[in-house]
C-alpha cells in the first residue's frame, strides 16, 4: 500500500531541536513520535501528533553505537503507545550526506518494531528518519506483512517540504 | 527541464518535479474552480483530485472556462463540470492524472486525504467550515476563494470576495475571522436567501489566478517569503486585492486553537 507520512512543520521544529541537542556520552539523539492515521482512498496517510523525547539517563554508553537507549525508554515509548492508541514511530536524524537508514538502524527496527505491533496491532509503526531539509519513512502495518517505505514525506508549513521514495 | 516549462523555470530547480508529482485537490468546477484547473494544467501539475456534482448549464456560460454553448443544450445527457475540467486538462496533458468524482467531496472524501493541497471553491461557508475541517484532520493546507456581489437597493453593485490560505497549525478561517458561529448559524438558518448569486468571470479570474500564485509558491518556495496565513480582501469596485486588516502587521500567531494537532487522522476509540 502506498503511504504518506505528514509533518507539520511545527512538530518537526520540536523533533529537529531536542535531536539536536549533545549529550554527555552519545553521539547522537534519539526519539518516538506518536502519529494517527487515515485511509485515503487505496493510500495511507500517517500524521504524526506527539514527540517523545527521551531523557539524558535513558542512554546507554556504548560507544559500538552513535546512541543507544534504554529498556525504560522504550517501555514509556510502549506506554504512550497503549495510552494513546496511536501508532509510533521511532525518530532519529542523519547528516544530508546519509539520506537513508543504516544497518545498524534497520536491524534494530526489526527487533523493536514487534513490541509496538503487539500493543496496537492495527496501527502503522514504524521508523522517520531526518536529514536536512528531507525525511524518510519505513512504516510496519502488522499482520505479517513485511515493512515498506513510505512513498513520500511532506512537511506541511512554511515552507512546505516534499521527500519522494523513488526518482 | 520540459521546454514547455522553460519559461517558468525561475520557480526553482526543484519545481518542475515538485510540480508534477503534488497531487492536487479542486473541490468545486464552477466559475473558479474552472479557471483554477486551467491555470493549475498550463502550470505543469499533473495529479489531481476533483470535485463536483454539477453540470453545466445555460447561466455557467458567463463564467466556467473550457465551457462552450454545446456543453449547455438540454438533452439525453448531460455535461458535467467535471467533464469540462477534464476536457481542459488533458487538452493541455493528455497522460496528467485525474482522480474525478462527480458527486459531492464529501460523499467520497477518501481521495481527497491524498491531496498535498486543495483549493476550496465552494459555495456556503458551511461547506468551507467543513472542507477546512477536514483538510485540518488530514495536514492539507487548504486554499479558499470566494466572490460574492451584494446588489442593495439603488446602490451600485458591490463586489467582493477572498483569498485564504490555511495552513495546518497555522491561523484558520475562523482564527481569521472570516467564519464565525453566528455566520455559520445565520446561514444556517437560511438568513439572506435571495435567489441565484451574482458572479462574472472576471471577479474569478482575479481570485483563482491569486490562489493558484500562492500555492505555486507554497510549493516551490521560490519568493522565499510566503511565511505566514494569507487572508487577501477582494474589492472589485476598486480592482483591488489586499491583506485583511486582521493579518496585516501581525506576526505568526500562536497554534490555532479550534484545531489542535492531536485530533489529527481518523477518529479511533480506544479502551483505557
Amino acid at each position: 500500500m502506498k503511504a504518506t507520512v505528514r509533518i507539520q512543520r511545527r512538530l518537526l521544529v520540536e523533533m529537529e531541536d531536542d535531536l539536536d541537542r549533545p549529550h554527555e556520552f552519545a553521539k547522537e539523539r534519539l526519539g518516538f513520535v506518536l502519529a494517527r492515521w487515515a485511509r485515503a482512498a487505496s493510500e495511507l496517510v500517517v500524521i504524526p501528533f506527539e514527540y517523545i523525547s527521551i531523557a539524558d539517563d535513558n542512554y546507554i554508553d556504548d560507544a559500538k553505537v552513535g546512541a543507544k537507549m534504554n529498556s525504560t525508554a522504550i517501555r514509556a515509548a510502549l506506554q504512550a503507545t497503549l495510552n494513546s492508541g496511536a501508532a509510533c514511530l521511532h525518530v532519529h536524524a542523519h547528516h544530508p550526506t546519509m539520506p537513508f537508514f543504516g544497518d545498524l538502524d534497520l536491524t534494530e527496527q526489526e527487533k523493536l518494531m514487534p513490541s509496538f505491533l503487539a500493543t496496537v496491532p492495527d496501527a502503522p509503526h514504524g521508523a522517520l528518519l531526518l536529514y536536512g531539509t528531507g525525511a524518510v519513512a519505513r512504516l510496519w502495518s502488522g499482520n505479517g506483512r513485511p515493512p515498506g517505505y513510505a512513498e513520500r514525506v511532506t512537511v506541511v508549513g512554511f515552507p512546505m517540504r516534499f521527500s519522494w521514495r523513488s526518482s | 527541464m520540459n521546454e514547455r516549462f522553460s519559461r517558468q523555470s525561475f520557480l526553482g530547480p526543484d519545481s518542475e518535479t515538485v510540480i508534477t508529482r503534488a497531487v492536487i485537490g479542486v473541490v468545486g468546477l464552477g466559475g473558479g474552480g474552472s479557471h483554477i484547473v486551467q491555470q493549475l494544467a498550463h502550470l505543469g501539475f499533473h495529479n489531481f483530485v476533483l470535485y463536483d456534482g454539477d453540470h453545466v448549464e445555460e447561466s455557467n456560460l458567463n463564467r466556467l472556462i473550457g465551457a462552450t454553448s454545446a456543453d449547455a443544450v438540454t438533452g439525453v445527457t448531460e455535461t458535467s463540470k467535471l467533464a469540462i475540467a477534464l476536457r481542459v486538462i488533458h487538452g493541455l496533458d493528455p497522460t496528467a492524472e485525474v482522480d474525478g468524482h462527480s458527486v459531492r467531496w464529501q460523499d467520497e472524501p477518501g481521495p481527497l486525504r491524498r491531496c498535498d493541497l486543495i483549493f476550496g471553491c465552494v459555495d456556503s461557508f458551511s461547506e468551507r467550515d467543513q472542507l477546512e475541517a477536514t483538510c485540518r484532520r488530514h495536514m492539507i493546507p487548504l486554499i479558499d476563494i470566494g466572490l460574492d456581489i451584494a446588489i442593495v437597493g439603488d446602490d451600485p453593485p458591490l463586489m467582493g470576495g477572498q483569498v485564504i490560505l490555511s495552513m495546518p497549525g497555522e491561523p484558520c478561517m475562523h482564527c481569521l475571522g472570516f467564519l464565525t458561529k453566528d455566520l455559520l448559524a445565520k446561514e444556517a438558518s437560511n438568513y439572506g436567501a435571495a435567489g441565484p448569486r451574482p458572479q462574472v468571470v472576471f471577479g474569478n479570474g482575479v481570485l483563482a489566478s491569486t490562489a493558484v500564485a500562492i500555492a505555486v509558491d507554497l510549493l516551490t518556495d521560490w519568493t522565499r517569503q510566503l511565511r505566514r496565513a494569507v487572508y487577501l480582501e477582494y474589492r472589485g469596485n476598486e480592482q483591488a486585492l489586499r491583506s485583511h486588516p486582521r493579518v496585516k502587521d501581525k506576526g505568526i500567531a500562536p497554534a490555532c486553537p479550534h484545531y489542535p494537532l492531536t485530533n489529527v487522522g481518523s477518529p479511533i476509540f480506544h479502551r483505557l
